[in-house]
Parts: structure tokens; sequence; C-alpha cells
């Protein structure tokens, strides 16, 4: 019996800024065996080059049992290690009475017993049918539409393209971030919640939240503790307007909506990130993706972000559950 | 998880973007990622070896071992290279041609 070859199926429906190959225009069919199998052949070509330009380089490697093709891995052992000893030799002894108490409604919530807001039920309701199944942006129309409904239900004005920046995805997969180092000597016993997240080992994208333990305020923890990554190093211009575009980004404030359950937060932009081939495209700190509910084995989900017009500094940071102005924190 | 190159490998961007766009499982699209992955890092390490001194490739390895992500060996190869970055690059931009081909001689 032959063998079956399964057939991938290119579809076009986003525009990504600062792609040039905008090909997926017509629908097209790839082989997909054909393909994996010239890829791979790539792959092992490329092995091969390396191994033999570097028998030196690669024998020096595999003593180590370094396998280049795998350096991610070991990158990620290299700094998971890190920052788990800096946890154990940093962390002060926690009882779990010394943790902050959580109110009901959060823990109701937690444990699944306490049902979605009423805001955010209705935003579901209407949302949903607005979102695309593919990540991208939304079309002008939709996204139109969508700044009506977060209007309506946040007070909140929220939009993917502000004073003429715009990320490379306005709806993408968030993953779960550690915490990020406040300021020089900051540890993980400092911060108050989601310990078990740990700590990153290197500082965000923008450095330290404040120089020194003493400038540290409310408002600057609440930077850590609700802050997103976004992929500024995708931005086509990031390299050549650099000095603009680093401090237009830093602490943007954001809002990010879970799009399958209505739950919205307001944070910071605090790091940058994830790389491409993670396949996320935005990530969380630990406080955030908890108000989302995207912790544990759901530790990635399809989230709406948009740019607060806050001029002012009138919007608030953390969870939404109503109106701004009559704003009721989760937390 | 970073390496100390991958603000010099934005340009599979595009390669990714056309792996994303291929109705495929999960499990299917992670192979592909990782194929690709595993060849941009066996190119660029390539690329860097081959201008670099042999006497200073240990002392490049063993940092890099040690530490993959640390943008520290970047300084070290730039006083050790002329223009490495654009070189990388470079290297990256011909990867990408050739992988994005793929995805058009690949019909069913």
């Amino acid at each position: 019996m032959p063998k079956k070859s399964s057939k991938f199926t290119k579809f076009s429906p986003r525009f990504v800024p600062g792609i040039k190959s905008q090909k997926w225009a017509k629908k097209a069919t790839v082989d997909a065996q054909k393909l994996q199998k010239n890829l791979e052949a790539h792959r092992d070509k490329a092995i091969e080059a390396f191994e033999g330009k570097h028998p030196h380089a690669d024998k020096w490697l595999k003593t180590r049992n370094i396998q280049l093709g795998q350096i991610r891995v070991h990158s990620r052992k290299l700094l998971t290690g890190a920052s788990l000893s800096a946890a154990l030799m940093l962390a002060a002894p926690i009882s779990p009475q010394s943790l902050p108490q959580k109110p009901s409604h959060v823990l109701l919530a937690e444990a699944g017993i306490s049902p979605l807001s009423q805001v955010g039920q209705a935003l579901l309701k209407k949302l949903s049918p607005l979102i695309p199944k593919r990540i991208g942006h939304l079309d002008p129309a939709t996204e139109t539409k969508v700044q009506k409904l977060l209007q309506n239900s946040f007070g909140i004005t929220a939009t993917s393209t502000l004073e003429d920046q715009r990320l490379n995805h306005s709806l993408g997969w968030i993953g779960y971030e550690q915490h990020l180092r406040r300021f020089p000597g900051d540890n993980l016993s400092q911060h108050d919640e989601e310990r078990r997240s740990g700590i990153a080992p290197g500082l965000g994208a923008w450095g330290y939240f404040t120089s020194s333990k003493g400038q540290l305020d409310e408002n600057i923890k609440l930077y850590e503790k609700y802050y997103v990554a976004v992929q500024t190093l995708y931005i086509p211009t990031w390299q050549k307007d650099l000095k603009f575009l680093r401090d237009w980004y830093k602490h943007r404030k954001v809002l990010v909506v879970d799009v399958d359950s209505g739950r919205a937060v307001v944070a910071v932009i605090g790091d940058a990130g994830p790389a491409a081939w993670t396949g996320k495209q935005f990530g969380g700190s630990p406080e955030l993706m908890r108000a989302l509910d995207l912790t544990g084995k759901k530790s990635k989900g399809k989230v709406l972000l948009l740019f607060v017009d806050d001029p002012q500094n009138r919007v608030p940071l953390g969870p939404l559950q109503g109106k701004v102005g009559d704003v009721t924190k989760l937390t | 998880m970073k390496l100390f190159y991958d603000h010099l490998i934005l340009d599979l961007d595009e390669v990714y973007a056309e792996i994303e766009q291929l109705e495929i499982s999960h499990e299917k699209r992670r192979d592909l990622i990782k194929v690709v992955d595993e060849t941009t890092h066996h190119t660029v390490i390539d690329t860097i070896l081959s201008h670099l001194n042999k006497s200073r490739h240990e002392k490049f390895l063993h940092l890099f071992h040690e530490a993959p992500h640390d943008p520290k060996h970047l300084k070290f190869l730039k006083e050790e290279i002329e223009d490495i970055e654009e070189k990388i690059q470079a290297t990256i931009k011909e990867l990408k041609q050739t992988l994005l081909s793929e995805f058009t001689s690949s019909p069913k």
C-alpha cells in the first residue's frame, strides 16, 4: 500500500509588519513530508559542514556532551540552575501564615467556584465572535468594534497603534515569565506574591525598575507585578531608532485581555521577548498570569495586547473587573 | 531561551512565519521549528569559527558553553573578527533564502 502523503494548507489572513514575504495571499498546498525531509536535509548538510570544517571544535563539544543543535536546551538548564540556586540561597524561610492572604473572591475564582465578573461574561460573549483564529492583528473594522467593546466594558481607550507605534502582533500567545529584579540587591524573598515562579537571573530589557531599594514605591512595585514582555526586537526600525523607541516602549501601559476568558489586566511593558521560535508573542509577569488564570498546567493563553491611550496616567495597573473610575481590583 | 546571537538571526522570522501558516499539528510545527533552529546553530557557529583565529577557538567554545546567552561573547568576537555581526547576518540571510525556497518548491 502506498504511503499516504499528508497535505498542509497555507492560508493568507494576516499581515506581519516587517516581513517582506507576504506570500500566503494565495491559498497553496505544501507536501508535508517532502518539506520536512528537505528541511532535515539542510540541517544535516549544516551539521556535516560544521563537523568537516571544525573537527576539533566538534570533538571539544562532544567530549562535554554538548550538542550544538540543542544549545538552547543547554542554555535553559544553565539559567534554570542559576535561578534555582539563587532562589534557594536568597529566599528566606516562608511559613504559609506569613504569605499575604488573598481576598476571598480571588481564592474562590482560583478554585473555579466563583464565576467571572458580570463585566467579564458580557465582554466575552461579544468579544469571542470577533476574534480570528490566527494571531497577528485584527482587521481595521474588527479592531474598531473591539475598541468600542473595551471602552464600554472598562472605560479604557486601547489600540494596536499609538503615536505611529505598532508591535508585530496585537493578538497572540502569552507565556508565563519569572519575576524581575526591581533594584540592585533585589531577590525573590522580597517579592510578596507568586514566589514559586522564581526570579529571572538576568535583568529585564530596561534594566532595574529603580536604582535603589529606598526608591521602591508602590508604583514601582506595581510595574514589576504587572509587566509584559513584548517583541520590540522585531520592530523593523528598532536598531535604527533605538534611543527613541527604547524610551517610548519603556513602561508603556498596555491592556491585556484573555480572549478565551474575558479576564483583563492593565500592565506595563517591562521586558523584551519572547523569541519567535518559542511560538509565543508575549510574556506575562507571574501576578499578571495569575490574574488571567494562566498558571499551572495552562501557563499560556491567547490574548489581545493593546496600547492604553492614557496621557493623564489615570488608568491604574492591575486586574480589571469593571470600568476604570469605579474599578474593582481583584487583588 | 536567549542565545547571545539571537538578535542577529531575526531574518529567520520569515521562515518561522511560513511554518506558522501551515495547517499542521502542534507537534509537527514544533518539529519543523526544531529542525530550522538546529540548522541555525550549526550555521552560526560555523561562521564564527571560520573567521576566528584557530588559536582562539577553544577560548570561544569554553565561554559559549559556559553561558550561551551571555552578550559579552559578542564583545569578545568583535575584538577578534572584523564585522562579525554583519558576517553572521549575511550567512543567515543566505540560509533564509535557502529555507524559504523549500516552501515554494515542495508543492503537493
